[in-house]
C-alpha cells in the first residue's frame, strides 16, 4: 500500500481528533499556577497561598504548579511562563504583581489572570478582601488597650491591601479612643528580619504601644521587638495568638488559603470574572481569630458587635 | 522636627545605625581582603547566609552562641573554599563563581532549613549574644549607649577591623597579600606562593563575611529565616569601594550606610506627607554622591579578578 501524504495527512488528523475527543476539555485537564514573591514556609501569606492551592489541587483534582521567591523584575516572565505552557489560571500573590499580572494578561487573552490583593484593574480578576474592615477592628481593640495612644504599622511597599488596612486601622483607632497618630512605615524588604525589628523599635521608641505588621518573614522581627519591649502586636494575616500568645493583642484573619482555593473553584468553573471579588469579613476566607484574655470582657463584645454587623453588610465606617 | 533633635532620638538613630552597619562591616572586611589579594568578592551576598544559616544550627544543636559562632564561621569558609577552588585554582571567572555561590546558598540554606527547623523555624528563639554596659562608660551621655552598651559582636567587629589593617599594613604577610594582589608574577618570583596567599585570604574572608550572618542571627533576630542576608553583600561590595580597598575606609563606609538607613527609617515617621520610597533612596543616594565626589577614581588593587598562571608569561 502506497502512503500518500494526504492519506497520512487525514490519517494524522483522525487520530489527533479521537484523542482529542476522548479527553475531557475542563475540569481534569485546567490547570492553575501561583507565583509567590516569597518563600512557602514564611508561616505568612505565601505559605498560605501555596496551602491554597494544595487545597484546590486535592478536592478539583487539578494540575497546579509555583514558583517561589519571583522578584518584581521577573514577575512578567514567570506569569506569561505559565501561561504559555497552557496553563488556563495564572495567579499573582499579592497586589505588587498587578501591573505585571496586566500585561500578561495582554499578551494571553485566552488565560485567567488573577492577583490576590490586587488593585482592582481591566482585564485581571483581582482576589480582595474588604480591607478596612479587618483594619477597623483591630484598630478599634487597639485603641481601647493603648495606653500612649500611638500605634505604629510595618509594611515593605506601599500596596494598597496595606494602605486600606491602614485607613481602616486609623479609623478604629480614633473610634476606640486612642488619642494619638498611627505612623506608617515602610522597609521595602518583605523578608528582612531585622530591618523589620529595628523599624519597630523606632516605633516603640517614638512612643506606639500597638504595632501592626504587615510582611511575610519580617513579621517575626515586628513580634520579637514587641516581646522585648512588652508592647502588643496585631496579626492581621495569621493569627499571632497562636505563634506569640504573649504579643498578640488581636488578630484577624485573611485566610488567603480558602481564597485563593475558592478563586481557583470560580475560576475553573468559569464563575471568576475579570473584576474585583471581594470576601467581607466574617466570611469563610476572613474572620477575628485569637483576643488576648487582657482584653475586657465588654471590649471584646464590642468588637464582636462590630464583626457581626460587617458579616451582615450593614456596618457603616 | 524636634524629635530628631533630642539627646534620646539621637542615641536611638546612632545605635540603630551601628546595628544596621555590622553585618555590612564584617563584609566588607571580608571584601577588601580578597580584593586585596586579587580575588573578586561578589559572593560576600552568599556568605552571609551562610554564616547565618550555620549560626542558626549552631546554636540551635549545642544550645550556645559560641558554637553558633564557629559553625558559622565554618559555613562561610566552605562557601569561601568553593570560591578559591574555582576561582584561584581553575580559573574560572570570578565573578560569575560569585554569582553562583550567592544563587546556590540561597537555595541550599532555604532547603536546610525547612528540613532541620521545619514549621518552628519562624517562631524559634536561639540564644544569643545580649547587649551588656561597661560601667561607667555607658552612662556617658548620647555617644554612652551607642559605643558601650551593645553584644560581644561589636566589639568583635570593631577588633576584626583593627586586626585586619593591623595584618595588611603592619605585618609581612600582609605586605605579600597586597603584592600578590598587585602584581602576581613579581610577588611569584620573589618566591611567594600566589595560590596559597589567595586561598588563605579568600578562606579567611568567608569566615570573616560568615560572621556578618551570625550577628543576624545570634544577636539581631535569634532565629535564622530564609533570605535574611536580604542584599547586604551587595551594599558591602559597594562599601569596599567606597572605603578605598582599606578595612577602615570601609567600615566608615558601612556606617555611613548603616546610619542613613537609620535616618531614613526615622525621616519616614516624622515625615509621613512625605512619600516614603523618597527616604527609601536615600542610603543609595549617598553612596552615589559619595562615590562620584568623594572618592575620585577608585584604583582597584591592579590583579583583582585575574587569573594567574605561571605559564602565561
Amino acid at each position: 500500500m502506497i502512503i500518500s501524504r494526504r492519506n497520512l495527512l487525514i490519517a494524522t488528523s483522525v487520530v489527533a481528533g479521537a484523542g482529542a475527543m476522548g479527553r475531557p476539555v475542563f475540569a481534569a485537564d485546567f490547570k492553575a499556577a501561583a507565583v509567590l514573591p516569597g518563600s512557602i514556609t514564611d508561616q505568612a501569606f505565601n505559605q498560605v497561598v501555596y496551602e491554597g492551592l494544595e487545597a484546590a489541587k486535592s478536592k478539583l483534582g487539578i494540575e497546579v504548579a509555583f514558583s517561589e521567591k519571583v522578584k518584581q523584575a521577573d514577575q512578567v516572565s514567570a506569569m506569561s511562563d505559565y501561561a504559555r505552557r497552557g496553563y488556563n489560571m495564572v495567579i499573582g500573590a499579592g497586589g505588587e504583581f498587578t501591573a505585571a499580572a496586566q500585561r500578561v494578561a495582554k499578551q494571553h487573552p485566552e488565560v485567567l489572570v488573577a492577583v490576590i490583593n490586587g488593585a482592582p484593574t481591566e482585564g485581571i480578576a483581582t482576589v480582595n478582601y474588604n480591607n478596612p474592615q479587618f483594619g477597623y477592628v483591630l484598630g478599634y481593640i487597639g485603641g481601647k488597650m493603648t495606653k500612649s495612644g500611638k500605634a505604629g504599622m510595618v509594611c515593605a511597599q506601599e500596596i494598597k491591601a496595606f494602605v486600606d488596612i491602614a485607613a481602616g486601622f486609623k479609623k478604629g483607632w480614633a473610634k476606640g479612643g486612642g488619642s494619638g497618630e498611627v505612623t506608617l512605615t515602610y522597609t521595602d524588604d518583605w523578608d528582612d528580619v531585622a530591618k523589620a525589628k529595628e523599624a519597630t523599635l523606632n516605633l516603640i521608641n517614638q512612643g506606639a504601644d500597638v504595632v501592626v505588621p504587615y510582611l511575610d518573614n519580617g513579621i517575626v522581627g515586628v513580634v520579637q521587638a514587641a516581646e522585648e519591649k512588652g508592647v502588643w502586636a496585631t496579626g492581621v494575616i495569621t493569627d499571632l495568638g497562636k505563634s506569640s500568645p504573649k504579643a498578640n493583642l488581636a488578630s484577624t484573619v485573611l485566610d488567603f488559603a480558602a481564597a485563593t482555593a475558592t478563586a481557583i473553584e470560580l475560576g475553573m468553573k468559569g464563575e471568576l470574572a475579570r473584576e474585583d471579588y471581594k470576601f467581607a469579613m466574617g466570611s469563610a476566607a476572613g474572620y477575628m481569630g485569637t483576643i488576648n484574655d487582657a482584653v475586657p470582657a465588654d471590649v471584646k463584645a464590642e468588637a464582636m458587635a462590630i464583626v457581626d454587623q460587617m458579616t451582615a453588610g450593614t456596618f457603616e465606617m | 522636627m524636634e524629635s530628631l533633635l533630642n539627646p534620646q532620638a539621637i542615641t536611638e538613630i546612632l545605635t540603630t545605625s551601628l546595628r544596621l552597619s555590622v553585618p555590612l562591616v564584617f563584609a566588607a572586611l571580608a571584601g577588601v581582603l580578597s580584593e586585596r589579594s586579587g580575588v573578586f568578592n561578589i559572593a560576600l551576598e552568599g556568605k552571609i547566609l551562610a554564616g547565618a544559616f550555620g549560626a542558626a544550627v549552631g546554636a540551635f544543636f549545642m544550645n550556645d552562641p559560641y558554637s553558633g559562632l564557629v559553625v558559622g564561621m565554618l559555613f562561610g569558609m566552605l562557601a569561601g573554599s568553593i570560591l578559591a577552588v574555582l576561582g584561584v585554582t581553575f580559573g574560572v571567572n570570578q565573578i560569575v563563581t560569585g554569582i553562583a555561590i550567592n544563587i546556590f546558598v540561597l537555595g541550599i540554606t532555604a532547603f536546610l532549613s525547612r528540613i532541620v527547623f521545619g514549621a518552628q523555624a519562624n517562631t524559634l528563639r536561639l540564644p544569643g549574644f545580649k547587649a551588656f554596659d561597661f560601667p561607667g562608660l555607658s552612662s556617658i551621655p548620647i555617644i554612652g549607649p551607642v559605643l558601650f552598651g551593645q553584644d560581644l559582636m561589636v566589639y568583635l567587629m570593631f577588633a576584626c577591623v583593627g586586626l585586619v589593617y593591623f595584618f595588611l599594613y603592619l605585618t609581612p604577610w600582609g605586605l605579600a597579600v597586597r603584592a600578590v594582589g598587585e602584581n602576581p608574577a613579581a610577588a611569584d618570583s620573589a618566591g611567594l606562593s600566589v595560590p596559597k596567599l589567595r586561598y588563605g585570604c579568600v578562606i579567611a574572608a568567608g569566615a570573616l563575611a560568615a560572621l556578618g550572618g551570625c550577628y543576624l542571627v545570634l544577636a539581631q533576630v535569634f532565629l535564622f529565616s530564609e533570605h535574611m542576608s536580604a542584599g547586604k553583600g551587595f551594599i558591602a561590595l559597594a562599601a569596599v569601594i567606597l572605603g578605598r580597598w582599606n578595612p577602615v575606609g570601609a567600615m566608615c563606609a558601612c556606617l555611613l550606610f548603616g546610619f542613613f538607613d537609620a535616618l531614613q527609617l526615622r525621616l519616614q515617621f516624622n515625615y509621613q506627607e512625605v512619600p516614603h520610597q523618597f527616604f527609601l533612596m536615600l542610603p543609595y543616594l549617598i553612596s552615589i554622591l559619595a562615590l562620584v565626589g568623594l572618592v575620585g577614581k577608585p584604583r582597584p588593587p591592579s590583579a583583582v579578578g585575574r587569573h594567574y598562571r605561571r605559564e602565561a608569561k
